[in-house]
């Protein structure tokens, strides 16, 4: 997808909510991007991960991060997505789950992602032994690893979209 | 804005503006009329806007002049709505029979808008007088509802966080916890109260706007993930839940006024219009009794976890159960200690080598070692990544710790968590005194005092980190046949006396404190008062389980019977000897800031003796100019 695809995209999920979703779902054939495709980047995790996801968080007798809101969440509401902006949100510790094998990071992410709880223990060995041949351990590498497990070892266990 | 206006907030065409002002006119007078022929067999319209749970959806005061706490006039649909709960009702009623104009969609009809209301309404008004109402197909509130699917709430309490004053005192937020088929809690949704402020806002103006007055507040749900990372991983701190017992049908009605009030906005007060009094708020919609007083001046967290599990719900308490949710910090100490001599001494050199694996002791462990080793090593690294931000070398040393974990076999070492005492039981925050101060010079005193929260070194709060002092608007007068003296007037008097180093590195404690008031320059005399700022730094060491000691070096500056600034060190020593006694005994020297002048050395000990969990005594003694000895009695309160 070229930039200027991405760019418009990115955009789009500012501007019309409703426009994100449609425009992924209509191009299938097309791998679904979260960090481009649905703004993800820039609406919530600018560049530091969990650090900028608590940034306004100040006045502890009350927090807020309006901007994640999921009563207003209506752009990328895909189980990729969903899980995009989880990895993203939480790879300090999700990646220590994975490492380990197991835990609630891991299974939140699974269930997220739309797979059978039977499946979990099976898709999660397959990543375990991708990632340790896999250079980067960023999110966005984990979030490659897991889709590429679940499209060619998992498609039946796990939700397609 | 008129009242037609503001019943068609939201549905107001400009085009149609005429036959928008006719139909609630029309409305309201079917309603009132209608009404007079029911008057015999229903309660009047009147005698239900005074309902209290009509009052609690419009989140009013309480008290004879209502208001709302929500500020967003959104949120009314009646122009007076914010202060006027019969026009606001009689709006609501007209709005929920209005027409859907083409050009607006059904989720901007009050019936999708206000869910609980029609609830409550349908409940309480026999709406058959009125004539059909269309109900609507609100596809926005049904897919928020269907994403939510909970089946129970639960209170979460964040426990103080000492790295920034706003924290300190806790922190709380709802979790609304879905049933089968959702298997992981962090998926769940979670609604947190809070300000909104702007991004970098300047410190001063964070904290006067924050007291005073200023920011807009309001709820926002996002799931429960987010606040289990943010709180239990970045900040480091314990969590609590308190997992509530509540009806299917108050569920539905609780959910419905949350979808409500989400996007509304509230002034927000940091002492009492806080978190803790929004969240108890808004459970009180389905609580026959207050979970806290709406009288009270300061609501802190605790006292909420207090109220909770105080309170009944249809004859049964409130709150079914408590668990603890450690932070990684907790996780990383309870897995330390969970470690054999053999392995900790492997993960020490692999510390002292820079995170180098390739050694022999590690090598020669079994896999089962080698898995309890890296894992307990990436808890430490996951911590001090935190308290170090600025290191990106501990990234790299992570990701070879990541990557030998990887290549050992899948499984998590099991580690028993310990359970560290809930908020509730801890004691109440705001204190009164009274007691008796001698003199050396032969004067005697009758003390009394107040302190409006929380706790200090020596007190009992079995929620409070140890060695920690956090005291606010702290006020102690002294008084005889001839004088009435204020002796001291904290605003602020905080420390953190042992502030731990991590498992494996060897450095000393750390210890801070901040101090900001009123008091007397020396203790000979009760009319020579000065306003003061002081803070400390040094570091501390702990013997046993219970002895610290610290040393520090600080600097005050002064104004009022004596304008100085001047620089001091401190010597301490605290004993927790007794699960009910603790003692504290401290030397300070200081001077002024050019060492061109010193003044007297100061003394101080004291002793406590816990009574009860809400009352101890206190004893002291103060030696410098003269020496004051002194017993104090200290009752624990809160609203």
């Amino acid at each position: 997808m070229n930039k200027l695809i991405s760019s418009a995209l990115m955009v789009g999920a500012f501007t019309s909510l409703m426009a994100m979703p449609a425009a992924a779902e209509s191009n299938k054939n097309e791998k679904l991007n979260p960090w481009q495709d649905c703004g993800i980047g820039a609406m919530i995790f600018p560049e530091n991960g969990a650090a900028a996801a608590i940034s306004n968080i100040i006045w502890d007798l009350g927090t807020t991060a309006v901007s994640t809101n999921v009563s207003s969440q209506e752009s990328c509401a895909s189980s990729k997505a969903k899980t995009a902006m989880f990895i993203k949100a939480t790879m300090p510790a999700l990646e220590q789950d994975v490492a380990s094998g197991e835990g609630e990071y891991v299974t939140a992410m699974l269930e997220l992602r739309g797979c059978e709880a039977t499946s979990h223990q099976a898709i999660i060995k397959a990543v375990r032994q991708d990632m340790v041949n896999k250079e980067a351990d960023n999110a966005e590498a984990l979030y490659e690893v897991l889709e590429e497990r679940v499209a060619t070892s998992f498609p039946a266990s796990c939700a397609s979209a | 804005m008129d009242l037609a206006g503001s019943i068609f907030y939201g549905f107001y065409l400009p085009s149609q503006s005429v036959k928008a002002k006719i139909i609630p006119w029309c409305l309201l007078f079917l309603i009132n009329t209608c009404h007079a022929f029911s008057a015999m067999a229903t309660p009047s319209l009147a005698q239900l806007a005074t309902d209290s749970q009509w009052l609690k959806l419009l989140h009013y005061s309480s008290g004879e002049k209502h208001k709302s706490y929500i500020t967003s006039q959104d949120f009314f649909l009646s122009d007076s709505g914010h202060y006027d709960a019969l026009a606001e009702l009689k709006a609501t009623i007209s709005a929920f029979y209005l027409p859907i104009r083409d050009a607006l969609s059904p989720n901007e009809h009050a019936q999708c808008r206000f869910p609980a209301r029609l609830i409550w309404i349908r409940k309480n008004l026999d709406l058959a007088s009125y004539g059909e109402m269309k109900r609507l197909d609100c596809k926005q509130y049904n897919d928020w509802r269907q994403q939510v699917s909970a089946k129970s709430v639960s209170v979460i309490f964040a426990s103080g966080y000492m790295d920034n004053p706003a924290s300190m005192y806790g922190h709380l937020f709802l979790k609304l916890n879905s049933e089968a088929p959702r298997k992981s809690d962090l998926l769940n949704l979670s609604l947190n109260y809070g300000a909104i402020v702007p991004h970098k806002e300047n410190p001063v103006a964070y904290i006067v706007r924050g007291i005073f007055g200023g920011y807009d507040a309001g709820f926002s749900d996002q799931e429960f993930y987010r606040h289990h990372h943010n709180y239990g991983d970045v900040e480091l701190r314990d969590m609590w839940e308190y997992r509530l017992s509540i009806s299917d049908k108050d569920m539905d009605f609780l959910l419905a006024h949350i979808w409500e009030v989400l996007g509304n906005k509230f002034d927000y007060y940091f002492i009492d219009e806080n978190c803790g009094f929004h969240i108890a708020k808004l459970l009180e919609l389905v609580s026959d009794t207050q979970i806290i007083s709406d009288s009270s001046l300061w609501v802190i967290p605790s006292s909420v976890a207090k109220g909770l599990k105080n309170t009944q719900y249809k004859n049964a308490p409130l709150v079914s159960q408590t668990n603890f949710i450690p932070s990684k910090e907790t996780q990383l100490h309870q897995a330390y200690s969970k470690l054999s001599s053999r392995q900790k001494s492997a993960a020490q050199n692999i510390v002292n080598n820079n995170f180098d694996i390739d050694s022999n002791e590690y090598e020669s462990l079994a896999s089962q070692d080698k898995k309890a080793v890296t894992e307990s090593l990436l808890q430490y690294l996951a911590v001090l990544i935190k308290k170090q931000p600025g290191n990106n070398s501990l990234k790299d040393k992570k990701r070879t710790l990541l990557f030998e974990r990887l290549r050992l076999p899948a499984g998590k070492v099991k580690v028993n968590s310990h359970q560290n005492e809930a908020p509730h039981l801890g004691m109440k925050p705001s204190k009164f005194s009274l007691g008796y101060l001698n003199g050396d010079n032969g004067q005697n005193f009758i003390t009394t005092g107040f302190r409006m929260t929380y706790f200090d070194d020596l007190s009992f709060n079995s929620t409070k980190k140890r060695f920690t002092n956090l005291e606010m608007l702290d006020i102690e007068a002294i008084a005889n046949e001839n004088t009435l003296k204020i002796l001291k007037l904290d605003l602020i008097d905080v420390d953190s006396l042992y502030i731990p180093t991590l498992p494996w590195d060897k450095k000393p404690a750390s210890a801070w404190s901040v101090r900001l008031g009123f008091e007397q320059l020396h203790n000979n005399c009760f009319d020579c008062g000065i306003y003061f700022a002081e803070g400390d730094i040094g570091k501390s060491a702990l013997f046993g389980t219970t002895n610290l000691a610290y040393a520090m070096v600080g600097a005050k500056v002064f104004a009022g019977e004596k304008d100085d600034a001047t620089i001091s060190a401190k010597l301490g020593l605290i004993n927790l000897f007794h699960e009910k006694m603790s003692a504290k005994i401290e030397v300070q020297q200081a001077a002024r800031f050019d060492l061109t002048n010193s003044y007297k050395t100061q003394y101080s000990a004291e002793l406590n003796i816990q009574l009860a969990t809400n009352s101890e005594i206190r004893l002291y003694m103060e030696k410098q100019e003269t020496t004051l000895l002194g017993l104090r009695f200290n009752w624990f309160w809160g609203f």
